[in-house]
């Protein structure tokens, strides 16, 4: 597939990679990237899968899970409702945050390396 | 869009707040209402057409575009982020979500909205994890981004296997519920509705490839979300635009009550002080077993990342911002999708009642075209039939959308992984390559449809979470450890994605999903050894062909395998992911550990800049 890169990215040797992965703006990016990734999408799993497990062990009427809070709508409703709104909140936060940071860095980053 | 999307949602809350001063009353009927399963034919029939118009013109112009391989697998990569949203969205959700979900939870209230939760979660997966990463080193398939610094020719060859092993199962799944479907809502017989799929589909990706696919699934998004959209409208009008009445509603309906305590907990006479209505808002009616739920969940959640046509979605956008947008977008639309069907399915629960949705048909599929007919006809009969036909047209135009991303998905994986890549090793010209791309896309589509023909009389249900829990196993952990971690290698990839493959087949031959004559043949005996425990003479009519029918189904089953032979299940999970998903990551892990390759970690550096900084692939997409 090398030969449908542009020149400029052809002609990049391996140590060339080797040369911005060791530029400290890369360090910054790789770093800033794995701790909100990893951070938001093991919290996010996590917190998922609290929900098959409460609902697998919720089946008694008067469990904390089946506890009635507005009118007929239980405590597992909202737990179950609240799965999506933390996946649409953690989507947009991700956004916001990539256009803010990650995107940033990356831009000065080619920027620096006269790459863009 | 957007403020449409805005106002929809301002009057929901509005109506909410309105809702409470809404003195509630009830909807007393004086039994289950009899319902006509039929929608009316030719205005549904003319329906389908206008689909088939519009979606062969966009064939026609699509056509056009279509000259090299990078217009056929990938748009040339000039589908916006707004627009692939939509697609995504239309990819991802099938006719199961949209007349399953609601039936289920017509059926069996909280589990039937538990059940998507994890088809929701997954695209936090798709968004944090793969989707930018995947397009900065990919090209068209899930081949590229795993061969990037490991051999191609056994990398390649075993993500065509997986790919197309998830693709086929799902496919058959899909042709098989295409089928049924429309014999149960319009009366085509199955033979012709599965053909009639097949040859549309067969033109829209042969015709048109990725540029046709693409808008197919836009306008089923639309479709979709438009039609659920007014549904559920339609559904809140009649509780005053106040959601929670409707889960007095579900509450305090006595047909409910009578369901759940009589179908779900087989109690002749109501028990003191219990609250049965309330019991169809908690979990634990449909799905029963704790780590099969477990199991479904991760397959679900971690699966969707790994299926070979979401990730192609991803090399149809320019850069990985655009990507990025499409996520978003597409977790917009599901979980509003996802959301609404609560609205749809309780709504079918209070309105038809679960006794007259099993009446029409016993998995609850017709719970939303039924639905729709009820809540027009309370207009004029007319609008009735006509809002059962637009949904009998939404389900028709979901079909068409996910059958051919999935065949683009699996004819990429034959030409581009296989013909091009291993057999010309990537000197193939453009035109050969397309040529290539056709016949394998027309070829995948025939296969579909003999395989909807073979398996008829069988139960695919299983086939899904199957799909699911091998793009789990295989494809996401290989995919993931050659993206970030350095010492992944070809035999790492390899052995991951075999593992993870055929595990979960294998797990699924020896599941409780296959057939074991010998159980059938001790329920049968139990039949029959309690009515004949009975005195001959008060055997009702109905009792006495019960037992006729279950000497018969024993002397038949008694003797019987599985398919393999056995007589019982050897692994008690319906779902295999709680097994094959570990199973595949630690092969995956191991193999590349035992086998390491020096040129492979060398090459990781050019790997993780490009895949974390998109460097060279605007070049790469240009061209």
């Amino acid at each position: 597939m090398t030969q449908q890169f542009n020149n400029n990215v052809s002609t990049m040797t391996r140590d060339d990679w080797g040369v911005i992965a060791r530029n400290p703006k890369f360090q910054e990016l790789h770093r800033r990237k794995a701790a909100f990734l990893i951070g938001w999408w093991l919290f996010s799993t996590l917190f998922y899968f609290c929900l098959p497990i409460a609902a697998g062990y919720a089946t008694d009427q008067g469990s904390l899970f089946n506890k009635q809070i507005i009118g007929h709508v239980s405590l597992g409703y909202l737990f179950a409702l609240s799965q999506y709104a933390l996946c649409l909140i953690i989507a947009l936060y991700y956004a916001y945050w990539a256009n803010k940071t990650s995107d940033r860095i990356t831009k000065e980053l080619l920027s620096e390396l006269k790459m863009t | 869009m957007k403020k449409l999307c805005s106002i929809i949602i301002l009057a929901l809350c509005m109506g909410a707040v309105a809702g409470f001063w809404i003195p509630a009353d009830t909807f007393a009927q004086a039994g289950p209402p009899q319902l006509q399963a039929k929608a009316n034919k030719a205005l549904t029939m003319g329906m389908f057409l206008v689909i088939i118009a519009i979606t062969l013109y966009i064939v026609y112009w699509a056509a056009g575009k279509t000259r090299t391989a990078a217009d056929f697998y990938a748009a040339k990569s000039s589908i916006t982020g707004y627009q692939n949203g939509w697609a995504i969205a239309g990819d991802y959700m099938s006719a199961a979500t949209f007349l399953g979900m609601a039936g289920l939870i017509s059926l069996n209230g909280f589990d039937g909205f538990l059940y998507p939760t994890g088809w929701m979660v997954a695209f936090v997966t798709v968004l944090l994890v793969m989707a930018e990463p995947c397009r900065n080193s990919g090209k068209y398939t899930m081949g590229d981004v795993l061969c990037f610094r490991s051999s191609p020719k056994p990398v390649r060859a075993c993500a065509a296997i997986s790919t197309l092993c998830v693709s086929t199962f799902y496919l058959t799944a899909q042709m098989v519920g295409a089928g049924k479907l429309m014999e149960l809502l319009v009366g085509i017989p199955y033979s012709w509705s599965v053909v009639g799929v097949g040859a549309l589909i067969i033109i829209y990706v042969v015709f048109g490839g990725m540029i046709a696919t693409t808008w197919v699934q836009i306008i089923k998004a639309a479709l979709l979300v438009g039609g659920g959209v007014l549904i559920s409208i339609l559904v809140l009008a009649k509780m005053g635009f106040n959601p929670l009445r409707l889960f007095d509603e579900v509450a305090n309906s006595s047909f409910i009550q009578d369901w759940v305590r009589v179908k779900h907990m087989n109690q002749a006479v109501a028990q003191e002080g219990f609250d049965y209505g309330q019991r169809f808002l908690e979990p634990g009616l449909f799905l029963k077993n704790v780590w099969d739920q477990i199991s479904l969940g991760m397959a679900t959640c971690l699966g969707t990342a790994g299926m070979p046509h979401i990730l192609m979605r991803f090399f149809t956008v320019p850069n990985a911002q655009e990507a990025r947008k499409s996520v978003v977008i597409a977790m917009f639309l599901i979980a509003t999708f996802f959301i609404l069907t609560t609205v749809m399915g309780f709504g079918a629960a209070v309105f038809l009642t679960p006794q007259g949705i099993v009446a029409v048909d016993a998995s609850g599929n017709m719970a939303n075209p039924l639905l729709a007919r009820f809540l027009g006809g309370e207009f004029h009969p007319l609008i009735g039939d006509f809002l059962q036909a637009l949904v009998c047209a939404v389900a028709f135009a979901t079909i068409l959308a996910v059958v051919s991303g999935l065949v683009l998905a699996s004819s990429a994986a034959i030409a581009h992984d296989i013909y091009t890549s291993i057999i010309k090793e990537g000197k193939a010209e453009q035109a050969k390559q397309v040529k290539a791309a056709r016949i394998t896309a027309f070829v995948v589509g025939t296969v579909g449809v003999i395989l909807a023909f073979a398996a008829e009389r069988q139960n695919v249900a299983h086939l899904v979470a199957l799909a699911f829990a091998v793009a789990a196993a295989g494809n996401l952990p290989t995919v993931v450890l050659s993206l970030f971690w350095k010492r992944m290698n070809t035999a790492g990839i390899c052995a991951g994605l075999m593992v993870g493959t055929f595990l979960g087949i294998g797990l699924v031959l020896v599941s409780p999903n296959m057939q074991y004559p010998k159980l059938i043949a001790q329920a049968d005996l139990k039949i029959v050894q309690t009515l004949e425990k009975k005195d001959a003479t008060t055997l009702t009519e109905k009792e006495k062909g019960q037992l006729a029918n279950a000497k018969a189904s024993y002397e038949k089953n008694k003797d019987g395998t599985s398919v393999l032979g056995l007589d019982k299940p050897l692994f008690p999970l319906k779902v295999p992911a709680i097994v094959c998903i570990p199973a595949g990551l630690l092969a995956a892990i191991i193999f590349a550990l035992l086998f390491p390759s020096k040129r492979e970690e060398d090459a990781f550096d050019e790997l993780y800049v490009r895949q974390n900084t998109g460097i060279g692939v605007a070049a790469a997409v240009g061209h």
